[in-house]
């Protein structure tokens, strides 16, 4: 892993319902409207459902180009910015991106402009429909960091974690309290393999959503990790929430000097001590399974190999599903902001769609590597009645090495 | 090339002189570049997968491999 | 020019209550933006006057029962409806002349049946074909539609402008593999139309051919709602391969050959002339370079089978190489072929005269030509774009041609010549849209003066086009017959009025 600065410096210069759009924005957003081809639009799982054209990367930067040339007005933009999953997808199709964006050294960054006009329409004082929804998370979340000593480690109850602070293991709010078999399962196999590692308690509030109110706040927050990461010497973060993970990779090398802390993926680590160590999972998992590739690693930060090659090392597991590229339109529903509180309706479709996919595909089973992909998908198969059962490819990990989740494991250290 | 271009870390660029005036560049490292290569490599397999089976080879004795 | 008054009917706020209870609050659209961002398509598009292009509703209808509604509705009140599908077409089919209703078909995108073994699928015109692509993957099947806006065209609008594709020597087009439609007349009125009266059947010798008839009309006879299409077995195998040449004569002599010589497998076959390969290598970043000696590019394809593409593959490089092409390796044929439809019309492609970047639009400008044709219409075209980037630095741009087979089944006889030109859109004023509509005019005045069709691709309703295509090209009587069908069907003129001179039609 490598962090991946992509930055626009004209996005610090807010906009407004006061003022005429920037020239710089004039050109960002004529820039996705000259190409005309609206790949970005197609790709889009929001779109695959309501159909409205407006909410795509193309429909967001055209409706800016439309509002410089008089034909539309700033504060009636934001309904229509509500309908974005932040999950990257149209910034890689775009053909200026794609095709040019290396080269050219500027490509288009959709889920940055997202989240730039949610912020300035709050500042505006525009009213975001079904706001109050993500606010009373976020405020959970910042309630959270009063008390985080406690719950962010009661996942690891019964596993004592002896190792130091060099390799941090990194569990944000949401993992901490409702995916907590990831980390438990996790920890219990670094355990088996020896792998000495410390657990980071105090994460603060790493919410995406934050970026869609207050990027002060969020650079507050993340500051105060990097400044903690360095005095407590960490030298490998390793976090288990991709969500997590695309915000190290993209969003801290914006603001922050992460030289010498190195930041991996759980199932990266997990595939590389198993190759360091040589260990075969002894238990055979047999079974064909769908996958579905979290967006966060498959269109933010394009890593997406290491979960498929995890359970690659399962004796008996099969993947049935289609390549990471045909999955670029794919997505949970959740979102990798606050897409599922705004519509939750249509959060809901996308995942049926996606739950529907899996159990074409002849399977019960649906492996994801990302907790909010699973409780969507828990969720989604609840109300739907899809019988295919999400499963995290750490819990089949932990399966293939005998582990359980609600067992103990020895002492880490 | 048709036009001067700077030649780094194993990938052509655009000359940064040629971005300065009418649409300028944004702060980009080499792995934001190499992520977007990589995507635009997953993008073009797809699309031969996409419309047949298998990508021909030319025939024998046609092309030399680069060594 | 029309003398022709049209009176239309406004969209008031009866109207769009009228519309909410036919479709939903959520499917009646009113926002100013929402609605801006519907008043162009792929065409260069007159931003110094986008309110004039800016419908006053959209609505999305659900299915051919809405579609009935609106129609109804706005014939009764005669309002102006444009049909608008993917939004990319570059015939402007989708712009409105006359505000009014647009007419958003991307919701109506069910597939309704795959007959896997009569090899044919209906589906709703808002169909976009990767998806409906990815549905028949599983079943080792495809519908061969291959276009530069393939990822984002639904096939509505590929039916309202007679899509041209790629791979048509091969494949067809889209009035060869769309076997018939279900289309909603101004009236309200359903019919279905194909080769005969059936919706199954390709070839009838029954009745009138009202399928061709419904073809390429840009929305101004009718909205298609449904389609049965050909379902084609997914290639065993894909070749692209990607010949250097040194001199004109030699790669279009080389176009010729391959084109005729018989193969069944040829999917296309393409001239990229030497405006094109210094244009590509503005930003030839993804490939490997073109060296200074490749002037000329010339490409052909084959899908198939593999045991007919690969000997026919082995004939195919005889013929280049015996006028002198040098193949450029798998690497740059898999590479730009894949890319075919995304990286030739980048935003940043555009050049200042000094050198900078800039941003431009792309804009095909293209016509239907035979074979013979092609050197003369080469030459002008670049003289003719040659004068205004002149005359207006900065703002056009000769961004080179692309010669294409265009008849479909057979790689002879028909292709498309374009001439792409950058657009710098954002510094469209009166004075420089108005040059931009001269240029137009030259480009599909040098078609007709050469007996070639005004467009394949790009279409001829475009202001600049339409009146050149209609009066000229169309003046052996079609056109007379056109105004005829117009008149009859919407007697209103409420189907997407302005385009094609079809106005005339209203003058008494």
């Amino acid at each position: 892993m490598t962090y991946q600065l992509s930055k626009k410096d004209f996005y610090a210069e807010p906009l407004s319902k006061t003022k005429a759009i920037d020239e710089e924005f004039v050109k960002e957003a004529y820039l996705v409207f000259a190409c005309r081809h609206k790949f970005c639009r197609d790709i889009c799982p929001n779109f695959d459902i309501t159909r409205n054209e407006a909410h795509s990367s193309y429909g967001f930067h055209t409706a800016i180009l439309a509002i410089s040339r008089g034909v539309g007005e700033f504060d009636k933009l934001i309904d229509n910015f509500t309908y974005c999953l932040e999950c990257g997808a149209c910034e890689l199709r775009c053909p200026n991106t794609s095709m040019g964006g290396d080269f050219y050294r500027r490509s288009t960054t959709t889920v940055d402009l997202v989240r730039k006009i949610r912020r300035d329409s709050l500042a505006d004082g525009t009213e975001i429909p079904n706001w109050p929804a993500v606010k009373e998370y976020l405020d959970e979340h910042r309630g959270f960091v009063a008390t985080q000593d406690e719950l962010v480690t009661r996942w690891a109850e019964g596993i004592k974690i002896a190792g130091d602070m060099k390799t941090a293991l990194f569990v944000d709010f949401f993992t901490a309290t409702q995916g907590t078999e990831v980390p438990r399962l996790a920890a219990q196999i670094l355990a088996r393999l020896r792998v000495k590692f410390g657990v980071y308690t105090t994460p603060g509030v790493t919410a995406p959503e934050l970026l869609s109110e207050s990027d002060e706040e969020w650079k507050k927050y993340a500051g105060e990790n990097v400044e903690n990461f360095r005095k407590l010497g960490v030298e490998t973060l390793v976090v288990v929430n991709p969500h997590d993970y695309a915000l190290f990779v993209r969003e801290y090398p914006k603001w922050f000097d992460m030289d010498g802390i190195e930041t991996v993926f759980i199932t990266d680590f997990l595939l590389g001590k198993m190759k360091e160590k040589g260990v075969t999972p002894p238990v055979a998992v047999e079974g064909r399974f769908a996958y579905h590739d979290p967006c966060t690693l498959n269109t933010l930060v394009v890593e997406a190999e290491s979960p498929r090659d995890l359970v690659g090392l399962v004796p008996g597991a099969e993947i049935v599903d289609v390549q990471p590229a045909n999955q670029w339109s794919y997505c949970c529903g959740n979102g990798n902001g606050p897409y599922r509180k705004l519509h939750p309706d249509i959060a809901y479709r996308i995942g049926q769609k996606r739950l529907r996919a899996a159990a074409d595909l002849g399977v019960d089973t649906l492996l994801v590597a990302c907790p909010h992909c699973k409780d969507q998908f828990t969720d989604v198969k609840a109300k739907s009645g899809i019988q295919v059962e999400p499963v995290h490819v750490v819990e089949l990990l932990a399966r293939s090495m005998g582990i359980e989740w609600e067992t103990t494991s020895p002492t880490i250290g | 090339m048709a036009e001067d271009v700077i030649y780094k870390y194993g990938h052509l660029e655009i000359l940064p002189t040629r971005m300065e005036e009418y649409i300028k560049q944004q702060e980009m490292n080499e792995a934001e570049r190499e992520r977007i290569a990589k995507a635009r490599n997953m993008h073009l397999d797809w699309y031969h997968r996409h419309f047949a089976y298998e990508v021909l080879e030319p025939p024998v004795g046609e092309w030399e491999p680069k060594a | 020019m029309t003398t022709a008054v049209m009176e239309y009917g406004a969209v008031t706020d009866e109207v769009i209550d009228d519309l909410r209870r036919l479709l939903g609050e959520e499917n009646v659209l009113t926002d100013l933006h929402e609605r801006a961002m519907r008043a162009y398509s792929c065409a260069p598009a007159p931003l110094h006057r986008w309110q004039d292009q800016t419908p006053d509703v959209v609505v999305l209808p659900g299915s051919t029962e809405d579609v009935v509604g609106i129609l109804k509705l706005a014939n009764e009140k005669r309002i102006p409806v444009t049909p608008r599908g993917g939004g990319s077409g570059l015939a402007d089919g989708a712009m409105p002349l006359h505000r009014g209703i647009c007419v958003d078909i991307k919701r109506m995108n069910e597939i309704f049946e795959i007959d896997e073994e009569n090899m044919c699928a209906t589906v709703g015109t808002g169909i976009n074909m990767p998806k409906l692509n990815e549905v028949l993957e599983p079943l080792g099947k495809i519908f061969p539609d291959d276009l530069a806006g393939y990822a984002n065209a639904m096939l509505g609008g590929r039916i309202g402008c007679g899509g041209w594709t790629l791979i048509g020597a091969r494949f067809g087009h889209i009035p060869d593999t769309v076997i018939s439609m279900e289309c909603v007349l101004p009236d309200g009125q359903v019919i279905w139309v194909g080769g005969g009266g059936t919706k199954k059947v390709r070839k009838s010798s029954s009745g009138y051919r009202l399928k061709d008839l419904f073809m390429q009309h840009q929305g101004t006879l009718c909205i298609v709602t449904r389609a049965v299409i050909e379902l084609y077995p997914k290639s065993e195998v894909e070749f692209a391969g990607y010949f250097a040449f040194d001199n004109w004569d030699d790669a279009y002599q080389a176009l010729y050959d391959v084109t005729t010589r018989g193969f069944g497998n040829l999917s296309s076959a393409m001239i990229f002339d030497d405006y094109k390969i210094d244009f590509l290598r503005r930003d030839d970043e993804a490939f490997i370079p073109l060296g200074r000696d490749v002037r000329f590019v010339v490409l052909f394809t084959m899908y198939g089978l593999k045991c007919e593409v690969e000997p026919a593959v082995k004939e195919g490089f005889r013929i280049m190489k015996k006028l002198g092409g040098r193949y450029l390796g798998p690497e740059q044929g898999e590479g730009d072929w894949a890319s075919r439809h995304d990286r030739y019309h980048l935003s940043y492609h555009g050049r200042t005269p000094d050198g900078q970047a800039t941003l431009m639009s792309w804009h095909c400008e293209d016509t239907a030509a035979y074979h013979t044709a092609l050197p003369v219409l080469r030459e002008q075209f670049h003289e003719i774009v040659g004068r205004y980037v002149q005359q207006y630095p900065g703002v056009f741009d000769d961004w080179g041609i692309f010669i294409y087979t265009s008849n479909p089944f057979k790689g002879w006889g028909d292709y498309l010549i374009e001439i792409d030109v950058g657009i710098a859109e954002l510094q469209y004023n009166d004075e420089t849209w108005a040059a931009w509509i001269r240029m137009k005019r030259e480009i599909a005045q040098a078609a007709v003066d050469m007996e070639c069709s005004v467009s394949i691709c790009h279409g001829s309703c475009r202001e600049g086009d339409d009146d050149i295509a209609m009066h000229g090209e169309m003046a052996n009587g079609s056109f007379e017959i056109m105004k005829k069908i117009k008149r009859m069907i919407d007697p209103n003129n409420i189907m997407n009025p302005g385009k094609y001179c079809l106005d005339e039609a209203y003058e008494d």
